[in-house]
């Protein structure tokens, strides 16, 4: 299963137009949630040291992995329930980069696949927030609605991402041709190790439905088991350190 | 893992270790660029082959890190069910793209100690997202001891019993939470600490080496050419017919790298 929920898109599948942008959004977000931070350094030296913690706690869960079921827990809204939705994202940031170091999710597609995660963080914030202000039930509940929504929300958003790039392999027109040419005279020889028929481009286009399909069913046995852990966790920090949700966070 | 490369990073020496971040950072990024924008499957195997003779050069365990990079293959599984048996050449593209990338990554990290790579990218990222990396690395391996403590205790305690998965879940959930509350005052320590330092947005982290010497030019002449290998479709696809020359190139340093190893003169612990 591998943690569909949350999935890191490697390197070189999408395309640069799509790479880019996403640098860009990203970027943009984490000049503004720096700017907000930098007007203030006591707020600054006190977000800094919870940032490494909570960034640390995420790459702890990442590396508990569940064997029987090969998954691990990224704890995204967690981090979002204990940091507020823009430190959070800059958390969410801090972890695809350190994550793209260690080959979990490509190194330049980390604009993007921190807009995955950070939107976790955001939604998942958000939602813990206004359930606690609405839904007069165990905090287990809240932590597990607003995670099972702030997942499948990311994921909707991974769909979207692969839908708008129209991954297409054979468009690239992959070669497997081994040649040894002379740049002085007549090339010595050539071998032609796997030879692709020409198709028509749409006939190789990823079929979207079945890649929402596979990801939405596996994932969705990954939503409920985040969820669950999630709402044990903050269950737990309500009964014993209260003050760890209820505190004032950085930013709206 | 992490701990494992970062042990990798600062124990072992050897020749890729002794080389000077900054070059050695500049190369990886040409061949990860080359990588991203290939369309040529045999320049992808021969730059395997490639980073899998530098994995042995600097002496670093080869079936776990070459374990490691094949990781995002599993990230494309989706995808490549998605995309079928449409096009097999274009799922050996993808894999062998994420695989490269990976690999290159990986052999950066391995041989490169964290201060010095985070130091590098003070130069391009702003100090408070560094400081936040640094701080996260060092509080991962603080938080580590504290996680394996934890479950340690759970296991006396008979909390990750096998039979019984909502008591096993709820363990784990509890285990975090006491794990999240002993990282936030330590936080909260390192915070005052900051205080009383005089912290003001930017930790002072030692510089990276700049050096050219022959062994970061070879470095950087090998990284030109897997870029111009990559990205020869973008310029006229000349270099095409010669990509068998790269293929034996990367077998060369793999073959030569496992001889230099067998002789014993590859990586090795450095106890300090």
């Amino acid at each position: 299963m591998a943690k569909v929920s949350h999935i890191h898109v490697p390197d070189g599948i999408l395309p640069l137009w799509l790479v880019v942008a996403g640098w860009a959004v990203t970027g943009g977000i984490l000049a503004g949630i720096l700017w907000r931070l930098r007007r203030d350094p006591a707020e600054l030296t006190g977000r800094v040291a919870r940032l490494g913690v909570v960034v640390a706690l995420m790459m702890v869960g990442i590396s508990l992995e569940i064997v029987p079921i090969a998954y691990h827990f990224n704890l995204s809204v967690l981090a979002g329930i204990l940091l507020g939705p823009t430190a959070g994202f800059l958390a969410a940031f801090v972890v695809d980069f350190m994550l793209a170091l260690f080959g979990h999710g490509g190194i330049t597609v980390v604009g993007l696949n921190t807009l995955m995660i950070g939107t976790e963080v955001v939604v998942g914030s958000l939602l813990f927030r206004a359930f606690s202000r609405v839904l007069p039930v165990d905090p287990f509940w809240r932590a597990f609605l607003a995670t099972v929504a702030a997942l499948a929300v990311s994921t909707t958003l991974m769909v979207g991402i692969v839908g708008v790039a129209r991954i297409n392999p054979a468009e690239q027109a992959p070669r497997a041709t081994i040649a040894f040419s002379n740049p002085f005279q007549e090339g010595v020889f050539r071998v032609e190790v796997f030879k692709e028929e020409p198709r028509e481009a749409a006939e190789a286009e990823l079929d979207l439905s079945t890649f929402a399909a596979v990801v939405y069913a596996l994932g969705a046995v990954g939503w409920v088991l985040e969820g669950t852990l999630i709402g044990v966790v903050v269950r737990y920090l309500s009964q014993v350190r209260p003050d760890l949700l209820a505190v004032r966070r950085m930013g709206p | 893992m992490i701990e494992q490369v970062d042990f990798w990073a600062i124990k072992l020496t050897s020749p890729v270790h002794r080389l000077a971040a900054g070059p050695k950072l500049v190369v990886a990024g040409l061949i990860l660029a080359g990588v991203v924008t290939s369309r040529d499957l045999v320049f992808l195997l021969g730059t395997f082959l490639l980073l899998s003779g530098v994995i042995l050069l600097a002496g670093l365990p080869w079936v776990r890190v070459l374990l490691a990079g094949f990781y995002p293959v599993v990230l494309l599984v989706p995808l490549l069910i998605a995309q079928g048996l449409a096009s097999p050449l274009g799922a050996l593209l993808m894999v062998g793209k994420a695989v490269d990338a990976a690999l290159t990554m990986l052999v950066v990290i391995t041989t490169t100690p964290y201060p010095v790579l985070f130091a590098a990218l003070r130069r391009v990222a702003p100090g408070l997202l560094v400081d936040t990396l640094f701080l996260a690395y060092r509080s991962f391996f603080i938080l580590l001891g504290l996680a394996g403590d934890v479950l340690l205790g759970l296991r006396l305690r008979g909390g990750l019993s096998a039979r019984h998965w909502g008591r096993r879940l709820a363990s784990i959930g509890q285990g975090i939470g006491l794990i999240i509350i002993r990282g936030i005052d330590l936080g909260e320590d390192f915070n005052r600490v900051l205080r009383l330092r005089g912290y003001r947005g930017q930790l002072t982290a030692g510089g990276m080496e700049w050096r050219f010497c022959p062994p970061e030019l070879v470095g950087l002449l090998v990284g030109v050419t897997a870029l111009a290998f990559g990205a020869e479709h973008a310029v006229g696809g000349v270099l095409a017919a010669y990509n068998g020359y790269w293929l034996v190139f990367g077998f060369g340093v793999l073959l030569g790298s496992a001889g230099f190893r067998v002789s014993g003169r590859g990586g090795s612990v450095r106890w300090s």
